[in-house]
């Protein structure tokens, strides 16, 4: 290890050398990753004296780790962090983008998980939005939603549904993309509230959520 | 033999474990790896080997670390960060630039490192073979940087020279199995596969192939390494860390159910906190409900109040209604009274045809009046003009003379025909007195005489003259000549020369008469006494002359006998010459000048006589017209006495029909006053009619307002019912108005609202009826009025929701019990949970600390025997026990302090205290052996030494080395060191295997074959294993291996 920047350097010198080798290749798989590391693949994951080291590690750049089902572990921006960089006006979608993105999660997330078919409180499904259900109801022209798409899916918020096998839906279809997982359990709730706060106004949960906020609010 | 496939039972890794087991390392070779050549190299399995190299100036550049590193990976050392690929294994490989040989050979792209691992104590050929077990490492230069296969019994690249030993190696790692189903081990995976859980190799490698300084006690001074590395370090070599990782696993699983603990707490937090706001408007809702019993209460006693109101105020206002009907059919008759009379005064047709009589009438007379009297005026008027005209005319008529028209008339005729006369004598005189005077003209300027044809010639140049001029007749002359020249009086005079010339010029001009004359004599002419003298000297006439004279006769009148021509003479003037023509012309002027001034004054009496007459005529025509106009004035003077005579007639008549129509004019103001009193009344009752008329409408419509349709509706019972209800209220309430009872169910409502949608609550929250309600009606920001048309709707609404909200309430109060049980018992589980992993964790912590010591103590034991064995005054290490983690994810630290004793009988001082870095090496490797033999038992382990000596004083050195032979010979320890040229000759006594890598020169890329050469006591099995190694050939290849003669 020869050129790690100095701010891990403390976090590091403590470790011996095969945990943190361990920890820094858990790190570099955690932060370039595509997907979510399952712990089997990594010791650093998978012990909990090397998983605070990483986390330790991740929260000296404003990451924090996130952890996908019961077994596997991704990176994200801590809460604070993301909070103040929003705050800043940094990394904002386009607004058809976000516009699209949220088409494509109501009908991947939000519809199956009030049928039931989804559960726990991931963004991520298996379940395909076909292209045309975004393009038939966009207000925007076809070019812009495609444009849009593209963009979501180099950024990995989208991704294409596999065309063939169980699942599919015949036609191009997207799925939510792999930087889904990426999102804090608080991001989580706070999108799943907004969605209510959208989709139902007037139901007992938006009510009870609204309380919340205010409450919190109220505390601060 | 065959291999056992020892498979692991502890680890999530499946798969072959440990496959080499007790095997110790008998050979190596090595392709493609640095500048190492591709021979064979036997190995021994306990004592020292020390690796010597021979380049081509000293000992370095031979390849001595390369080959020391190989062997290290061969062993899986940690140093190579397997962990993360093993990326440094890849500059173990040739690279064509290090070697200086870039423009002869390329870089290769992999390589091998080939171990053979027997058993031990195997000691023939055929033992050796079944034992065998042949290990692979493919290094490769990109990822994945090591690949690992292995096959049972020997198997190596087999050939005489370099090139065929290089050449068939691709083929014989193909002909291997994978080891790992479709792919091989990779780094990763390569301790354990091939050495369990065992440390087989400590290693301190230095200079360009040494991938890191790693946490190791050879590969630093002692005394740079911290307690705990020293314990990492400790713990590896005696496998602690598995205890370790496990102890390590426990805690994880304790934080785990920490975390599920942690989680279920928050959880159940903000479970309760939402619940709270649920329970909380689950609790105003049922407030609400009761509240609206109240409100609709209210509404029923306010709906009560209101109908008995309407019910009074019904009757009152029918009073009031049957009052003013009777007031209007008292009106209405009197009204028609009124009208009555109205139509009778209006309706008088007689009335009005006598009125417009007499009107009609009296206008006629008095029309034919005025008429008369216009007519009148008018003839007074034209009387008066012709009086004047008369007058005039009267005045004229005297300059008649008495004269009647006709005479006057016949009088002018002659006058003017004498006139006409006078005039015509007055213009001949004029024309004649003109032409004398033109005469008179021509004959002062000469040119009275053939003017125009003179001028003719005279313009060509041609010199003529008058003949008349020419000649001059004296006054004796005249009598003869002048009748002689009388024909010629027309003639111009030419010269003869010029004759020709002037009659062409004159061409037309008929009636002209030239006259030739000779030239002017040269000298003095013989003039003719009785001849004429030439007047002008250009001309002479001579000859003309002479001719005239011969042809006349004696009498002057006979001017040419011969022809017969008489002239009458007897010219007063003369002939010739302009003075005497002008005298002519002026005697003849004058004669004619005295007749003109005759003539005039004859036309001046004509026409004053012409005059007198015209005047006589029109006095005459004017005392004509003024007879007729006097007769006129007379019948005129008549007609107005005749119309006098009539007005007066008329005069009583019209008197009489001007008082008739006075006196009927009267009576009709009379009446329309009369009708328009009458009218005035009436108007005055249609308003009081009118104003009664709205009265009704106004009581109507409150009536109607009253709606007790709407109240009793409202109400929902009868009238009487609504009575009695108000009469069971108490005092107050019965006391109360409708408005206070409006104010009270709307007080009452607005709780209810209140309670179900609190002030905060946004709009689109609520049901869209309730919305419609409070916000687009405006209840919550409307007055009174407003708000109580709303509130039985609002409380219908209110009591739709809180139906609907009840079963859901009711529900959700369930849910929210069973939850609570449900969570606060999955907390409690958790809670157990936890306190189970803790108290296990905290267990095997205990026994791991005893465990930790008890190794500890041993390997300090091992540490002293050791020093004080080989010449040491006596060791030991410290190694408290740490407090255990405050969380389960913290580590658990453990850390040694080796110390040992500097003198005899000292105390034991630490290691961190200043001493020489020899003994500080020394230490070093002690406590690596004692280590290694407190923890590995009877596994044999692999200690590599870079740069042997390094830091050691003569003295020193052979005693290190010394040192690192014994130690490996008694226990089990196989010591591989890289030595300097000068510590060759320590080496070479102490050593048991002792190989040099030689090169002699740069140019060379690889080495030569290596020189191997065991001591005494392993020389033989040295020579038995090389030979072994060599005779490798895949079955089927029966070739007689004879030729191995670059094996020194």
């Amino acid at each position: 290890m020869t050129n790690v920047h100095p701010v891990f350097e403390p976090i590091l010198a403590e470790l011996s050398e095969q945990h943190r080798d361990e920890v820094l290749a858990a790190f570099a798989a955690v932060e370039y990753g595509a997907a979510p590391v399952p712990e089997v693949q990594m010791l650093a994951l998978r012990d909990t004296t090397l998983r605070r080291s990483l986390q330790r590690l991740l929260h000296r750049v404003g990451r924090t780790l996130v952890a996908v089902g019961n077994a596997a572990w991704t990176s994200g921006y801590r809460d604070d962090i993301a909070a103040d960089l929003t705050a800043a006006g940094w990394n904002a979608l386009p607004v058809i983008d976000r516009a699209v993105l949220v088409l494509v999660l109501i009908h991947s997330v939000a519809i199956p998980r009030s049928q039931g078919i989804l559960s726990g409180d991931t963004w991520t499904s298996a379940q395909p939005t076909p292209a045309e259900e975004l393009f038939r109801y966009a207000q925007p022209g076809k070019g812009d939603v495609r444009a849009a798409l593209q963009r979501l899916r180099a950024a990995g918020l989208v991704q294409l549904a596999p065309t063939r096998g169980p699942g599919s839906v015949g036609g191009t279809a997207y799925l939510p993309g792999p930087q889904l997982n990426r999102l804090t359990p608080l991001a989580r709730r706070t999108l799943q509230q907004e969605l209510i706060l959208a989709a139902a106004p007037s139901s007992p949960l938006a009510a009870a959520i609204r309380a919340r906020r205010a409450h919190f609010r109220g505390e601060q | 033999m065959s291999t056992p496939r020892n498979w692991s039972t502890t680890g999530t890794d499946t798969g072959p474990f440990d496959i080499v087991g007790d095997r110790v390392l008998v050979g190596v070779q090595v392709v493609n790896i640095s500048r190492l050549s591709t021979h064979p190299i036997p190995m021994i399995s306990q004592g020292l080997v020390t690796v010597a190299g021979q380049g081509p100036k000293d000992s370095n550049g031979a390849g001595k670390s390369s080959l020391i590193a190989a062997i290290s990976l061969l062993h899986a050392d940690e140093q190579w960060r397997l962990a993360s690929g093993a990326a440094g294994a890849a500059e173990l490989l040739f690279t064509a630039e290090l070697a200086a040989q870039e423009g002869r050979w390329s870089n290769v792209d992999w390589g091998y490192v080939i171990g053979v691992f027997t058993d031990p104590h195997a000691t023939t050929t055929d033992e050796l073979s079944a034992s065998a077990l042949t290990v692979w490492l493919r290094i490769n230069r990109k990822a994945s940087h090591v690949h690992l296969r292995w096959k049972d019994g020997l198997y190596v690249p087999y050939g005489t020279t370099e090139s065929e030993r290089a050449a068939g190696v691709d083929e014989l790692w193909d002909a291997l199995p994978n080891s790992n189903g479709r792919t091989d081990f990779h780094a990763n995976r390569l301790a354990s596969v091939l050495y369990g859980s065992h440390v087989r190799c400590v290693s301190f490698l230095s200079t360009s192939v040494r991938s890191s300084p790693a946490t190791n006690l050879l590969a630093q001074p002692l005394n740079d390494l911290d307690p705990r590395r020293i314990f990492d370090a400790i713990a590896t070599l005696t496998g602690l860390d598995r205890e370790l990782e496990q102890e390590q696993a426990l805690r994880s699983a304790e934080y785990t159910h920490r975390t599920n603990v942690r989680d279920a707490e928050a959880d159940l937090d903000r479970w309760e906190e939402e619940m709270a706001v649920v329970e909380a408007g689950i609790t105003k809702r049922n407030e609400a409900r009761h509240l609206l019993g109240n409100a609709q209460a209210c509404w029923q006693a306010r709906c009560a109040r209101h109908l008995v109101d309407g019910i009074t105020r019904d009757e009152e206002i029918r009073g009031e209604l049957d009052a003013l009907e009777v007031h209007a059919r008292e009106l209405r008759s009197r009204l028609d009274t009124m009208e009555g009379e109205l139509s009778e005064l209006t309706n008088d047709e007689e009335f009005h045809r006598q009125f417009r009589e007499a009107e009609e009438r009296w206008k006629d007379l008095s029309g034919r009046d005025q008429q008369l009297d216009t007519d009148h005026q008018v003839t007074t008027g034209t009387l008066e003009g012709l009086a004047a005209t008369h007058r005039e005319l009267s005045e004229k008529a005297r300059a008649a003379d008495g004269r009647s028209v006709a005479q006057a008339q016949e009088e002018e005729a002659t006058a003017r025909a004498a006139l006409e006369q006078a005039l015509t004598d007055k213009g001949a005189a004029e024309a004649a007195e003109q032409q004398a005077r033109a005469r008179l003209t021509a004959a002062e300027s000469g040119e009275d005489v053939a003017a125009d044809e003179l001028d003719v010639l005279r313009g060509e140049g041609v010199p003529s003259a008058a003949l008349l001029d020419v000649i001059q007749l004296s006054p004796d002359q005249r009598r003869s000549w002048e009748p002689r020249l009388v024909p010629y009086r027309g003639a111009v005079v030419v010269p003869r020369s010029h004759a020709d010339q002037a009659r062409q010029k004159l061409a037309g001009r008929s009636g002209t008469i030239l006259v030739v004359a000779d030239p002017p004599p040269t000298h003095a002419p013989a003039a003719r006494a009785d001849l004429p003298a030439s007047a002008d000297s250009r001309f002479d006439l001579t000859t003309f002359l002479t001719v005239l004279a011969e042809r006349a006769g004696d009498e002057p009148a006979d001017i040419d006998i011969a022809a017969g021509v008489i002239v009458l003479d007897e010219f007063s003037e003369p002939l010739t010459g302009r003075a005497a023509r002008i005298a002519a012309a002026r005697a003849e002027h004058r004669e004619k000048a005295d007749l003109l001034a005759d003539a005039e004054k004859l036309v001046g009496t004509t026409r004053f006589t012409l005059s007198r007459a015209a005047e006589r005529t029109n006095a005459a025509t004017a005392g004509e017209e003024a007879r007729k106009t006097e007769q006129k004035m007379a019948e005129l003077r008549a007609a107005n006495q005749e119309r006098e005579d009539r007005r007066a007639k008329l005069k009583p008549l019209l008197e009489a029909a001007y008082s008739t129509y006075t006196e009927a004019l009267g009576a009709v103001r009379a009446r329309d006053e009369r009708i328009k009193n009458l009218r005035g009344n009436k108007s005055l009752l249609d308003e009081e009619l009118n104003g009664n008329e709205t009265n009704k409408t106004a009581l109507t419509d409150e009536r109607l307002a009253l709606d007790l349709h709407g109240r009793e509706e409202n109400w929902g019972d009868s009238p009487q019912a609504a009575q009695r209800f108000l009469l069971s209220l108490d005092a107050e309430q019965q006391a109360r108005t409708t408005a206070a009872w409006n104010e009270e169910a709307c007080h009452q409502v607005n709780e209810v609202v209140r309670r179900c949608f609190p002030e905060s609550t946004p709009p689109d929250e609520m049901p869209a009826e309730i919305r419609e309600l409070l916000i687009e009606q405006r209840w919550r920001r409307g007055d009174l009025n407003i708000r109580i048309n709303l509130v039985p709707a609002l409380i219908r609404s209110l009591r739709t929701h809180l139906t609907q909200t009840e079963q859901h309430d009711l529900y959700q109060q369930q849910q929210i019990a069973t939850q609570r049980t449900q969570r606060a018992g999955d907390l409690q589980a958790a809670r157990e949970g936890l306190t189970e992993a803790e108290q296990t964790s905290q267990a095997h912590r205990a026994s791991l600390a005893q465990g930790i010591k008890a190794k500890l103590k041993k390997v300090s034991d091992e540490f002293d025997r050791l020093d004080q064995k080989y010449g040491g005054y006596g060791a030991g290490l410290d190694y408290p026990e740490p407090e255990p983690p405050s969380e389960p994810d913290r580590p658990w630290r453990w850390s040694v302090t080796p110390k040992w004793r500097r003198d005899e009988g000292k105390r034991m001082s630490g290691y961190n205290l200043r001493g020489n870095t020899a003994q500080m090496d020394e230490k070093a490797v002690k406590l690596v052996c004692a280590a290694a033999l407190a923890g590995g038992g009877s596994r044999p382990l692999l200690l590599v030494l870079d740069e042997l000596g390094r830091n050691l004083g003569k003295q020193h050195r052979r005693d290190a080395v010394a040192l690192f032979e014994q130690i490996g010979t008694d226990r089990n320890i196989t010591v591989i060191g890289a030595l300097q040229d000068d510590m060759e000759r320590y080496a070479i006594e102490a050593s048991g295997l002792y190989i040099k890598l030689r090169r002699h020169s740069d140019s060379m890329p690889y080495n030569e074959a290596p020189v191997i050469v065991g001591d005494e006591p392993n020389h033989a099995r040295v020579e038995l294993l090389h030979e072994w190694l060599a005779s490798y050939r895949p079955s089927g290849d029966i070739a007689v291996d004879d030729s191995d003669e670059d094996v020194a």
